[in-house]
Formats: structure tokens, sequence, C-alpha cells
């Protein structure tokens, strides 16, 4: 449905290079990336409001790259919601040509002016604020509505003239808690409900996951990674994608054991700092300069180990770690806890049950069940699973875009 | 136990500097009001020279008005929205009025529009004259205060977020319709305060419309007039009324323009 080819945009002293995207009809894509990662300039550039220097877009079939926003017909929805202050919210939503079904023996989704005045009482605005929550604030302005509102407005007026494309540019970010939460709900049943094409930018990686169908990772004007969001945070391309996807354990890497002696699933990895690991995924990582390790906090499982006695090691293969508890955070949604290794050389820990202080530091996420159930406390000595499949490798600069 | 002071020590000097410089204002306005007898004040006021060139003064600074909306307004937006090569030097040009004498501003005109001047001598031989009618009054009075309305439509039109504009053309609305629909309506107030700033800038204007038109009198003139030829108190009964005219012009603006500018700062800021 959009496609972009070989664009190049400046905006100031920044540009915005995106060599090939595209998004499928129905396709909720979102395009992930922190701040000044030029989210914003592309979603103005698709929408019209800004020219590329180079490069065409296409909407299906349509070259659309010389239009005017006007004749584009994409709906636009900006985090500070920009709604226009001297209308009415009925106004607003009907700013544009609201499109009805169209009579029969003309073409379907053609544009029909509906006149002024009454607004607030017309059959498809009423029905456009059903669908939003909205009908009791068509007749009051802006100023005095909630962010949540004054969002669902602005959602109200981009889907009025039924675009064929719902450009978001963080929609949800100006927002507080409990309404992003409501708001994101709103989004996903509206997509699935009207079948539209969107295009959301946002920072959040909870959003991203939330509502992606696809991802596409935005850094520094330039597409890094697209794929699903599973894909995407669980196989980071490079540190940097691996950082904005919240892997919190990335490790310099020594050495690799080729992929022509061992199968891809279980690669032999030595860590910078010595540390032995089996590593299962990871793309072909050609000839990137440096490697890291990525692996997500979520994914390491913890259990309490008695180093005097204690339990039968796993099959080496494991990727099992001894060490202790060196600091719990505790989160809204899940407890942070720092685990210290103890050092293998020994294959003990030190007498006394010192804390070993150069040992690597993992953080592992657990659920505040498992940290009472196994009665984690700083200093308790714990061993941590980490299957091979979450070891990720990445390269560490910046690779070629990967689409998975 | 004493009390947190709601007035800093700081904010009590202010003020009272701040009443010197109000009374500084009022007092000459007040004493020039009250010198002439409501007798004296009637016969001079009524005089139908008097009449006239309030006439002439009002009628030449609401058409110098029109016409720096008309040239000056889509001016202002360019300056407001654009960057572009040489723009400050064209700020510059926009405000250099403000700072010469308008006597030179007079004579500058003279140069052009006189009937010797580089635009005068054309337009003569046409029947055009620009000196000694209301022509030249407009011609000066547009000349010495275009900058009121042009600096502040283009201050109101920075103030009117572009991504307003932006939305509306992906509703569908092209450039016009925009502008008609969003900028516009949000800006408006800025540039009826602007256009209000200007046309009393004109009526006040003196220097360049004396050297241009010194006949038909405008009001300035005139005062100066019957200064120079008859003394302070013939001068008096005429400056009274402008006076109090400027005063209710002033008070009436404000107070149509003030209430509602509250629902409008809700458009403003925001990334550009």
């Amino acid at each position: 449905m959009i496609r972009l080819d070989g664009l190049r945009v400046r905006a100031g002293d920044f540009s915005l290079a995106i060599d090939d995207l595209s998004i499928s009809a129905g396709e909720y894509a979102i395009v992930f990336g922190p701040t000044a990662a030029g989210k914003t300039v592309l979603l103005e550039t698709v929408a019209g409001l800004r020219g590329p220097r180079e490069g065409r877009i296409w909407f299906g079939e349509r070259e659309v790259t010389a239009e005017p926003p006007e004749r584009r017909g994409a709906g636009l929805v900006y985090q500070d919601y920009v709604l226009f202050p001297h209308l009415t919210v009925a106004e607003n939503i009907t700013f544009g040509r609201v499109r009805r079904p169209a009579p029969p023996g003309r073409p379907a989704g053609e544009r029909i002016a509906v006149g002024r005045g009454r607004r607030a009482d017309r059959p498809e605005v009423r029905a456009l604020a059903a669908l939003l929550g909205i009908e009791g604030l068509l007749k009051r302005y802006p100023e005095g509505l909630s962010g949540g509102e004054q969002q669902r407005v602005a959602l109200a007026r981009a889907l009025a003239t039924r675009p064929e494309v719902l450009l978001l540019d963080e929609p949800l970010s100006a927002l507080d808690g409990p309404t992003r939460l409501e708001l994101r709900r709103e989004l996903k049943r509206l997509h699935e409900g009207l079948g539209a094409t969107v295009l959301h930018v946002t920072h959040d990686l909870d959003e991203a996951l939330a509502l992606g169908q696809k991802v596409a990772v935005l850094i520094g004007g330039e597409l890094r990674q697209v794929g699903t969001p599973e894909g995407v945070a669980r196989s980071p391309v490079d540190l940097a994608v691996a950082r904005l996807v919240k892997s919190a354990n990335l490790f310099a890497v020594a050495t690799v054991e080729t992929a022509s002696s061992a199968p891809r699933a279980s690669r032999r990895i030595v860590l910078e700092n010595g540390l032995g690991l089996s590593a299962g995924t990871g793309q072909a990582l050609g000839h990137a300069d440096r490697v890291y390790a990525a692996i997500r906090a979520d994914e390491i499982t913890l259990e309490p180990w008695e180093p005097a006695g204690g339990a039968a090691r796993p099959a080496a293969s494991e990727n099992v770690l001894d060490g202790r508890v060196s600091a719990i955070q505790i989160q809204s949604a899940y407890v942070v806890v720092e685990v210290r290794l103890t050092p293998s050389a020994e294959g003990a820990v030190a007498a006394g049950g010192a804390q070993p202080e150069a040992g690597t530091a993992f953080a592992v996420h657990v659920s505040r069940a498992e940290l009472e159930r196994n009665g984690l406390m700083v200093g308790t000595p714990v061993r941590m699973l980490i299957p091979p499949t979450s070891v990720h490798l990445c390269a560490g600069a910046p690779s070629r875009p990967v689409v998975s | 136990m004493k009390r947190a002071r709601v007035f800093s020590r700081m904010e009590w000097v202010f003020t009272f500097v701040g009443l010197l410089l109000l009374l500084f204002i009022l007092i000459p306005l007040v004493a020039t009001i009250f010198a002439s007898s409501p007798d004296e004040f009637a016969e001079g006021v009524g005089d139908k020279g008097v009449l006239r060139s309030l006439w002439v003064t009002f009628l030449a600074a609401f058409i110098a008005t029109v016409i720096a909306l008309l040239l000056g307004v889509p001016l202002a937006y360019l300056m407001a929205r654009r960057e572009f090569l040489g723009k400050s030097l064209i700020q510059g040009l926009i405000d250099l009025p403000i700072i010469i004498p308008h006597t030179a501003a007079g004579v500058a005109l003279l140069m052009v529009f006189g009937r010797r001047g580089l635009l005068g001598e054309t337009l003569a031989s046409a029947g055009v004259y620009f000196t000694e009618n209301l022509a030249g009054i407009v011609i000066a009075m547009l000349f010495v205060s275009l900058p009121l309305l042009v600096d502040t439509a283009q201050e109101s039109f920075v103030s009117v977020d572009r991504r307003l504009e932006g939305v509306a053309r992906t509703l569908g609305a092209g450039p016009w319709s925009a502008f008609r629909r969003v900028t516009l309506p949000l800006a408006w107030r800025g540039i009826v305060a602007g256009s209000v700033l200007m046309w009393a800038r004109g009526i006040s204007e003196f220097g360049a419309v004396v050297i241009l038109a010194y006949n038909p009198k405008t009001v300035s003139v005139l005062i100066y007039e019957r200064f120079a030829g008859f003394g302070l108190s013939a001068a008096l009964p005429v400056t009274a009324l402008l006076l109090i005219l400027a005063l209710l012009i002033l008070v009436l603006t404000r107070a149509v323009l003030l209430p509602r500018r509250k629902r409008e700062r809700a458009g403003q800021g925001g990334r550009r």
C-alpha cells in the first residue's frame, strides 16, 4: 500500500534516508526509534508536507511523490493533537470532506462535500463520534478537553475523510498512563474494525510490540532493521537496536566458533571477559568488525542454588552460570535482579560468602512471586539458566538493514 | 508569626517608578483637556475647518490602512513562514520608516511623488497628483505607519502553529483554503490590532504629511497652524478633541480585542 523507494529528505541539518520500505494494505506498521531519529520528518514526507530531495513515494499503484497533501489522502495525527482551536469538536471532525458510502452508479470512495452548519447532528459525524466515544463533546471547543479526549477528536478528524493511509506521530506519548493504555487498545480495535493502513511512529517499545504487525527501526535517519515485533525484539541486528529494544545484557564477544564447524543452532562463543557461552540465534554476521552477545533479561531463569552441597549441574551446553544476587530493583511490573558471577576458575564461592568483586553482572527480570518464593535477597547464591537460543549475536556497528 | 510577603519590596519600588511614568503621560493629557472652558471648546470644535480636517485625517488614515492590509498581510505571512536569503535585510527595510525622522521621510516621498518626482512627473501628465491633496496625505501616512501593521501581522502569523495548516492540507484543503479557514481566523485579532495601531499612528502623523500635503489640513497640521499663527489657546480645543478621540478609540479596541485572546493561545506553540 505504501512504498518508499530511495527516499532522501533534508530538514535543516538532519537528513533522512530510506532505501526501501513497504507497508501492505491493511497493515499496522510501526516506525520505532529514539527521539530525533527522523520519525516526524518521515511522516510529514509521506503526508506531503515535506518534499523529498530524491526518491519516490507510492500509495498502492499511484505515485504520489509530486502530489500536494490535499490530493494524497493521508490522515495525520500528531502527538500534541494540533486541533483547530477556533472550531468546535464537530467542526474539527468535519473540516475535511466527510466520505459517505457512494450512491449507486458512482465510484466507491468518492468524496462528497457535506456543506456547512449543524455539523454535530449529521449521521456520519454521530457515527464517528460514537466509534471514538466522544458524542458528548461535539459542541465543545478543544481548549477544555483532556489530552485523551483531544487525541480521540484528532483521530476522528483524521478518520472522517476515510484516508487510504493513517499516519500517527507518537499519538499516545503525551497521554498519562491509564489513558495511554486505553487509547492503545482503541487504536488496535479501530485498525481491526476499519482495516486501514496505519503508519505509526513511536519511541515506546511497549507500544511498538503491542500494536505493530511490522516494526521498522529508525535510528539517526536510517532504517536499521525491519521485521516482526518479535523478531526485532529478540534478534536485534546491531548494538544500537539491541539497546533500543532493551536487551539488558550486552557483552563484547572475543571469539565465535565458525559456522562451518558447528550448526548455526549452537555456536560456541567466548566473551571478552573470558566467559564461554553457547549461542543459538543470530544472523550471519558477515564482516562485522565487532560482535556482541545480547541476552534479554526476561529470558534468563533464576534458581536458588546451594554452593555447599548443591544440585548437580545440568549439561554444560545449557549455559549454566552461578553467582550471587548483588542488587534488587523493584519495578512496577517485574523485579530486576542483578547477579554477579562467582569466579568460575575457582569453581566455588569464596569462603565466608564474601561477594566476589570482579564478577560479570547480569540483569534478570523475575516476577515478585518468584522473588518471594525463592527468597532472593542481596547475597543470595543463585544459578542462572540461559537457553542458547536466547543468546543473540549482533554486530557492534550499524550494518546494512536486514529484513527478517 | 510574620506572614510571607505577597508583594516583594522590589515590586513596590517598581510600582512607584512605573507610577511616575504613568503620571508623566496622564498629566499633560488631563491638563490639555481641562485647559479650555466648555464654551471655548465648543466654539473651537464647532468650527467647520476643524470638522473637515478631522474627516480628512480619519479618511486618509483609513485608506492607508486598507492599502497596507492588502499589500502588507501577504508579505507578513511570507516573512513569518519562510526562510530565505536576505530575509533580515527585508525585515530592516520594512522597519526603516520607524527610525528615520518623518520629515526626512516626507522629503524622500517628495522625490518620488512630487510634481517633478520620479513617478510624480509621469503621473501628473495623466492628471494624477500626490501633493496638496488627499492622495498625498495617504502616501505619507502609508509610508510612515506601514511597519506597525506588517510587524504585528507577522507576529500573529508566527504564533499560529504551521502544523495546523499542514493538518488542514491533509484533510483536503488547498493552500488558499487552509489560509482562509485556519490561518486567518487564528491570526485576525493580531492583524486587526495592527490595523488599528497603524490607523491611529496615521492620524497622528505630522512630519511627512506637512511636507507632502500641507493642504487639505490634517488635524495635526491644523493644530500646528493654529499654534504657530494664533498661539496656545487657539490650539487647545482641537488638541483636546483629538486626545479624547484617541483615548476613546484605544479603549474601544482594547475592549473588543482583548477578552477572547485566551482561546487562541491553545493554537500556538508546539514544534515547527
